[in-house]
């Protein structure tokens, strides 16, 4: 089993994404892997923050299907109630050269092991992790039209500010997050296609929405603008 | 006044309303960078400079917001999908909470009805179903976050099937 992360956030860096992507590969990574396994070399992350860099994580991420049992895990900020555009764009680009007609294209739709898994995890600037319910349905719709399977996916609400967020996943305010993505981690290590999940900080919403509109008052404030 | 968003060329469509302005495909769009400063620095106004960067504002000054669309895995198009990014100015970073959840507050005042033509082609039926309600889905969530009303979703199974066709 090989994984693939593409991190679809639009930062370089100090992204809610990439915090999470950290996260999950404490997990991913742990030293208890069992006898099935996963080993570092067989995990690779791909960040299309860059649209030069678009057409090579194309070619990385058909590549990779064409591995053994392969899985896709897309980590990304919800944007609007779904896919950031940046993302979706690369999506379709790649949609279109799986189903046109290639040779690579042939060997995708008529493999006759098991199908690559698709998986995500979106971070939610809202307190409800269940309001990325529709970017999941849309991926797992993008999923089915490139004949993989949908594995199943993690919205994270209470996302914004989360690379500040001082505790280690499992722990304190990311209790709760850890506890799905070590559930994610498991379902990808062994091919698991599951239910989508919904979870969140482990503080309560007045607490965040203050914090929120403090940083934001903050930020305008050091622009000389008032909010 | 009407604001029509769209992938296909602006000369296809026909408004109802004889005073509109369209946003549509015609040169190079930048993807939002996630820099919150059309909230925290140019409230109101994105700060990217490629003349797709006062959508919020145009909102601001309409009644109704149309979106004509390739529904993509049940989502807007690529390009529809960077106009809407880009027009998160249109709402005020601090939030409300409405039926239990967290939703940002309104900038404005004006009230937005919303109708969205989603366009498909004919092939993998049973794949669009699924994108149709999706598409629904998607539609009644923004609308939700910039207060709007939904009038209609409409879904029509070739681009052709724009023309000559009233939008309102």
């Amino acid at each position: 089993m090989s994984l693939l992360i593409i991190n679809g956030s639009p930062k370089q860096d100090n992204s809610s994404s990439h915090a999470l992507i950290e996260d999950f590969l404490e997990y991913f990574t742990a030293g208890n892997v069992n006898r099935n396994g996963f080993k570092d070399k067989n995990t690779a992350i791909l960040n299309i923050f860059k649209r030069s860099d678009n057409e090579i994580a194309e070619y990385k991420l058909i590549k990779h299907l064409t591995q053994p049992s392969p899985s896709i895990l897309f980590v990304f900020p919800l944007y609007l109630d779904g896919i950031p555009s940046h993302l979706l764009s690369f999506m379709c680009s790649t949609a279109e050269y799986i189903n046109s007609p290639r040779p690579i294209s042939r060997v995708l739709k008529n493999r006759q092991q098991a199908k690559a898994k698709i998986y995500a995890i979106v971070n939610c600037g809202f307190y409800e992790g269940s309001q990325s319910g529709v970017a999941l349905q849309i991926l797992e719709n993008w999923a089915r039209r490139i004949n993989c399977e949908w594995g199943g996916g993690v919205g994270v609400g209470a996302c914004g500010g989360y690379s500040r967020f001082k505790s280690k996943v499992g722990h304190g305010v990311k209790k709760n997050i850890g506890k799905s993505l070590r559930r994610l981690s498991y379902n990808i290590k062994r091919g698991i296609c599951a239910q989508n999940e919904y979870t969140g900080a482990a503080f309560p919403r007045i607490v965040y929405k203050s914090a929120a509109e403090i940083a934001f008052a903050k930020m305008a404030s050091d622009n000389n603008v008032r909010l | 006044m009407m604001l029509i968003i769209t992938d296909i060329p602006s000369a296809n469509l026909n408004p109802s309303d004889s005073e509109h302005i369209f946003i549509e495909n015609n040169r190079a769009i930048t993807p939002c960078r996630g820099c919150f400063k059309c909230w925290v620095k140019t409230p109101g106004q994105c700060p990217i400079d490629d003349g797709f960067g006062n959508t919020g504002k145009l909102l601001s000054e309409c009644g109704s917001l149309i979106i004509v669309s390739k529904l993509t895995y049940g989502s807007f198009s690529p390009f529809v999908k960077n106009v809407l990014d880009r027009a998160i100015s249109y709402v005020h970073p601090y939030f409300r909470i409405i039926n239990n959840e967290m939703r940002h507050r309104l900038r404005y005042s004006n009230k937005l009805s919303c109708s969205a033509y989603f366009y498909t082609d004919s092939t993998c039926d049973s794949l669009n179903e699924a994108e149709k309600n999706t598409a629904c889905r998607l539609v009644n969530a923004n609308c939700k976050n910039f207060g709007a009303t939904v009038n209609n979703i409409i879904f029509l199974d070739s681009r052709e099937r724009l023309q000559g066709l009233s939008l309102s």
